[in-house]
């Protein structure tokens, strides 16, 4: 039977504290990354030039069309090849083209959900095509994104879990290295979903806390 | 709603928790391994495929090497009608999956060391190698792994092995990085993202075989280690079978054999796969 010992825990708090701040760190700056990439590959979805639809169409095709695990092994051991990025930066593009092809999508839809008429209405007052997205439409979808953005980066932090594959130190890996000498699989792993838990939980209950004040100050 | 989440919450916390046993002393054949399988005739093998020449896949993924050798003679030593059965995990996960019961035996080229020794039972030794570190093979300078020990650099091991827990210990200025098995680790350095990698002797030396003049190894060994088989902790019957199985199959022919086919020749290096 399995003998309990629940003292790894204490004994080896600084470890998962470490691997906790690392984890968002990781996060923080994949999701600083992604939001531009996912804002210009979005805009390049809906764009008028053939060109830069195909390409963002790829793009956004493919990422969201491989497993993150995939990319990340991709990125480290194939684009490794001509263009080292180490584990550390390996990871947080791997997270910021992943994050980056979703958000595109998102931006995508906040754009077109914005009414057609504000688009009409824009072209008849005089406006260019340019200055209404950046004036009136723009602004508008900025409001209907941040909700399923937020969602995104709570989500990155969960994803980010498997940067340990290459060899990322993050909260995962640490864990795993934890059980490798301690033997105690049950109370770290236990423990460490709890972490991810209040984590990505806080993280919701603040977004929840803006977005109520956004739809305060829509009305 | 939240009363409910919170009494299931405490309740599944308990129910866990009072899982928990405390078998005192005594022996018995209760809980036994080997009861288990020639009950169920089947022994379940638990194996980190990528640890060369002792656990390995080849191209139609069954598992070779001297390990599987070694358990399918165990198992026939059980008994004619016992079926053998591997399951893969990366190493790390070994020693959790035979104390949670996924697998009755662990081949996995482990080492005996006195913290596992805590949360398993290892029988006697079976094999005698030690850790070795391999450089690129454009690394013509290092000789010793000592000179790799400078800030910048970059160590290679497998999560939970004893060369990661060595190459912590003794790596004072060179960060090191885990990987899940020994291919990986080996790739990362062939690329440039690792400077060494430090292994047991065995796999180093097969990967030279493999690769040639793309990699080196290092002369010498930074510790020696006897390699055993793990076994559920304390189960007293299994480990004693499990030695006298040991005793009369170490030295014997058939383990002669295929200690020479895996480590003295390297034409089954073309049949295996790299993990």
């Amino acid at each position: 039977m399995y003998q309990y010992n629940w003292s790894v825990i204490p004994q080896n708090m600084d470890v998962f504290i470490d691997g906790a701040l690392k984890t968002l760190e990781i996060s923080a700056i994949a999701i600083l990354l992604a939001i531009p990439i996912g804002i210009i590959f979005g805009l390049g979805r809906i764009s008028k030039n053939k060109v830069i639809l195909f390409i963002s169409s790829t793009y956004v095709e493919i990422i969201r069309g491989v497993p993150l695990l995939v990319l990340l092994m991709w990125i480290f051991y194939v684009l490794g090849q001509v263009f080292r990025l180490g584990s550390y930066w390996g990871s947080i593009v791997g997270l910021a083209i992943f994050a980056g092809a979703f958000i595109a999508e998102i931006v995508r839809t906040g754009i077109q959900a914005v009414p057609k008429g504000q688009m009409e209405a824009a072209r008849s007052l005089g406006m260019s095509h340019t200055k209404a997205m950046t004036h009136i439409i723009l602004p508008q979808a900025f409001r209907r994104v941040l909700p399923p953005l937020a969602s995104q980066f709570i989500m990155l932090i969960k994803d980010s879990s498997l940067v340990s594959i290459i060899a990322a130190t993050d909260l995962t890996l640490n864990a795993k290295n934890l059980v490798a000498t301690s033997f105690r699989s049950i109370e770290v792993w236990t423990f460490v979903a709890l972490i991810y838990f209040i984590m990505t939980f806080s993280l919701s209950l603040i977004i929840r806390y803006f977005e109520k004040r956004l739809l305060k100050s829509e009305a | 709603m939240k009363k409910w989440l919170a009494a299931i919450l405490m309740i599944s916390f308990l129910v866990i928790a009072g899982c928990s046993n405390d078998s005192g002393g005594g022996v018995s054949t209760e809980n036994s391994t080997i009861q288990k399988v020639l009950k169920e005739k089947k022994l379940v093998i638990g194996m980190s495929p990528g640890y060369f020449p002792f656990d390995m896949k080849d191209p139609n993924g069954d598992f070779v090497g001297y390990d599987v050798d070694t358990a399918n003679a165990l198992g026939a030593a059980l008994g004619k009608d016992i079926k053998v059965e591997f399951k893969q995990f990366t190493f790390d996960g070994l020693i959790p999956a035979l104390n949670t019961g996924e697998v009755d035996m662990v081949f996995a080229g482990m080492t005996i060391r006195g913290d596992r020794a805590l949360a398993v039972s290892f029988a006697n030794p079976y094999f005698q190698t030690g850790q070795a570190v391999m450089v690129p093979g454009s690394d013509t300078t290092t000789k010793t792994w000592q000179e790799l020990d400078v800030k910048g650099n970059k160590i290679a091991v497998g999560i939970g092995t004893t060369g990661a827990l060595l190459a912590k210990d003794v790596f004072k200025n060179a960060q090191i990085l885990d990987f899940e098995e020994f291919p990986s680790a080996a790739a990362a350095m062939a690329q440039g993202e690792a400077d060494a990698v430090v292994y047991d002797e065995p796999a180093i030396a097969v990967w030279k075989l493999r690769n040639g003049d793309s990699i080196k190894q290092l002369e010498g060994l930074i510790s020696t280690e006897n390699l055993g088989i793990a076994l559920k902790k304390n189960d007293f019957e299994t480990i004693q079978w499990v030695n006298s199985f040991l005793d009369s199959y170490l030295g014997s022919p058939t383990e002669l054999a295929s200690r020479e086919k895996w480590f003295e020749t390297s034409d089954w290096l073309s049949e295996v796969v790299e993990e």
